[in-house]
């Protein structure tokens, strides 16, 4: 959906409502969620499409459900007591409290450390269409943010590195893709109409990364930038 | 205060001390909204066994998460009915249900609450009612197979036997004159 111009308020809502509703392929909702992670316009409409949308649930007539089903939550949901919680975290042990501590409910909950308004991004996806990185530019600050959030397992000694395709030039490299964490790009202010313009590719590449633009490995995805903010101009 | 606040406040108070992991509440809270809950539940599901899973998934989810409910961002039965929704799809999604029906009803003749408990439970004006009752048969169709019956476009065109170009614009005038009806109350 490449005609998606998520800056346009009419298109993000309608977008919005669709996300609400489920009618967003896999690419659509990536790229969608990437938005809805750092624009607040983004959250609000969706947050509007959630409560327009709570009519329909709410123009359902109400239903007992049988006693039993309380049984059962309250069994699940009873606060254990001291001793059985005592064994239950000296049998977990220290790695499994870590998995324990990381599970968090997902939606309405903005990401902590996302950089703030940004201009451009592009959602990275592995096999399955699972989120391996986000990429996002900020021509107020200059920057681009590349976030790993889950990225495949590679070959040993091999990593991503990230293409700028600017047309008739040589690629630009924006660096190898992170492991982990926030990795920030500062882009010179002459470059900020060909990151608005360029569409951006990712290469498979030695521990060093390629040596210029035209020796590099191979292509393993591509993809275009979307919009944010409409209001930035270059 | 309206009714429709009193009870918002009540849930979110719920909501909060369940956070705190007061189990009391935890029970208050399915007394006031599992009626609801469970109709939301079954008419995605059409399975009365399945449907009491879901509800019993998502109680326990709300119970773990209460604490990253935000008052702010959502009022306390439209968080709930998504987390309810997004069980219920997920389960649909799992062992997929073809047929479309709307005969769930034959599943709650038995035990539904009685009137004064429905009209406690219900929140919604009769104005938003209008909003949908306004809308087109085919619009309010077809927002309702993606919302309840997660089916994408294509597959309402199939199941429909339109056009998926008439399907895609049933959706978008529906959801546009539904938000303009929605907005002007």
């Amino acid at each position: 959906m490449s005609e998606w111009n998520l800056s346009d308020p009419d298109q993000r809502s309608q977008a919005a409502a669709d996300y609400v509703l489920g009618l967003l392929d896999k690419t659509e909702k990536a790229r969608f969620e990437a938005l809805l992670a750092m624009s607040h316009d983004a959250q609000q409409d969706v947050q509007h499409w959630q409560d327009h949308l709570d009519i329909l649930n709410d123009q359902l007539e109400p239903v007992k459900p049988p006693a039993r089903v309380w049984k059962k939550i309250s069994e699940a949901t009873k606060p254990a007591s001291f001793w059985s919680n005592l064994r239950f975290w000296q049998g977990l042990g220290a790695s499994g409290f870590a998995a324990a501590m990381v599970l968090a409910v997902t939606f309405w909950i903005t990401p902590p450390g996302t950089p703030g308004a940004m201009d451009y991004v592009y959602v990275v996806q592995g096999e399955g269409s699972q989120t391996e990185w986000i990429v996002n530019a900020s021509l107020e600050k200059n920057m681009v943010y590349v976030e790993a959030v889950k990225p495949d397992e590679l070959p040993e000694g091999k990593v991503c590195e990230l293409w700028l395709m600017v047309a008739g030039r040589e690629p630009v490299s924006l660096g190898l893709l992170p492991k982990q964490g926030i990795h920030r790009i500062p882009i010179d202010p002459e470059w900020r109409e060909a990151v608005e313009n360029s569409p951006l590719v990712i290469t498979l590449e030695g521990m060093q990364g390629a040596p210029n633009g035209y020796d590099m490995g191979p292509v393993i995805t591509k993809g275009q930038w979307t919009p944010i903010n409409k209001h930035n101009s270059i | 205060m309206s009714a429709e606040t009193g009870r918002d406040l009540e849930l979110e108070r719920c909501l909060r001390e369940c956070a705190q992991e007061q189990h009391r509440s935890l029970q208050k809270l399915y007394s006031l909204t599992s009626a609801n809950l469970f109709a939301v539940s079954l008419r995605i599901l059409k399975d009365r066994g399945q449907a009491e899973d879901c509800l019993q998934n998502a109680y326990i989810k709300i119970w773990k998460h209460a604490g990253g409910y935000d008052v702010q961002k959502a009022k306390p039965m439209t968080w709930m009915n998504t987390i309810v929704r997004n069980q219920a799809l997920d389960m649909l999604r799992r062992k997929r249900v073809n047929e479309v029906s709307d005969e769930v009803l034959q599943y709650v003749a038995d035990d539904s609450p009685s009137h004064e408990e429905q009209l406690v439970l219900s929140r919604s004006s009769d104005s938003m009612h209008r909003c949908l009752a306004g809308l087109p048969d085919n619009h309010r169709l077809c927002i309702e197979l993606a919302y309840f019956d997660g089916l994408t476009h294509q597959e309402m065109a199939d199941q429909l036997q339109y056009p998926l170009g008439s399907v895609k614009t049933w959706v978008r005038r529906g959801l546009v004159r539904l938000k303009e009806c929605l907005s002007g109350i």
